[in-house]
């Protein structure tokens, strides 16, 4: 399945997103820990400080995904 | 409808957000503007890039006012926020909140920016006088974990 991420505020500096091709299920938490070993570990605490999204809603950490989709990362936010 | 809530790339329209709260009934309007100062701890600030995720960042604005509207019954919202680069003065975020009298106008609007803050979706890029520029650190919207001890 093909995992798409759309890039916000800090991440960028990395392009529009980052798409991963993978075989199997995958949490959150994997996925960040598969976005540090893309991006570099010195981002590593900016990853963990992120949320991942859907269209429409934060998704948690333990969510699984499953089905070929594209995700946001969300860094800490400072808008207004 | 008593909220109108977006994001613009173009100058946002005061009068339009005044226009849209104003009530015959409700005798306060209360206004916040955000704009670009020109100074950020030691740096001297030239302008400020605001990115943003579009549909989240909207309905984190809908959600908030809606929240709002339940704290501070009767009263009427209306939210922009600027997406793209500010020089310093530029206006990145209007407020406006009606009421029919001034206590609730005054707390419900400080209500929304203090959560816009805390919620929505959206990042700055601070530009300096050196020519360098820096992402803002901000508000994790990850969740906490709970540890069960």
């Amino acid at each position: 399945m093909k995992v798409t991420i759309q890039f916000y505020g800090a991440f960028r500096q990395f392009g529009q997103d980052l798409s991963f091709t993978l075989s199997s299920p995958i949490t959150v938490r994997e996925l960040k820990s598969l976005l540090v070993s893309s991006l570099g570990a010195h981002q590593k605490d900016l990853i963990e400080s992120s949320a991942f999204a859907s269209e429409s809603s934060i998704i948690g950490r333990d969510s699984l995904i499953e089905t070929d989709c594209t995700l946001s990362i969300l860094p800490p936010v400072c808008g207004g | 409808m008593d909220i109108l809530v977006g994001l613009t790339s173009e100058p946002i329209d005061l009068c339009r957000l005044v226009d849209f709260v104003r009530e015959d009934g409700h005798g306060a309007i209360d206004v916040f503007i955000g704009t670009v100062r020109n100074r950020h701890k030691r740096n001297v600030v030239t302008g400020i890039t605001y990115d943003a995720h579009l549909e989240l960042a909207e309905k984190s604005f809908f959600d908030i006012c809606s929240e709002a509207r339940g704290l501070w019954e009767g009263t009427r919202y209306a939210v922009f926020h600027y997406k793209g680069a500010l020089p310093v003065g530029g206006t990145s975020l209007v407020i406006a909140v009606s009421s029919p009298h001034r206590a609730e106008s005054f707390e419900a609007c400080r209500y929304v920016i203090e959560e816009i803050k805390k919620r929505a979706p959206i990042w700055k890029q601070e530009h300096y006088e050196s020519g360098q520029s820096a992402w803002l650190p901000g508000h994790s919207l990850e969740e906490e974990e709970v540890c069960y001890v």
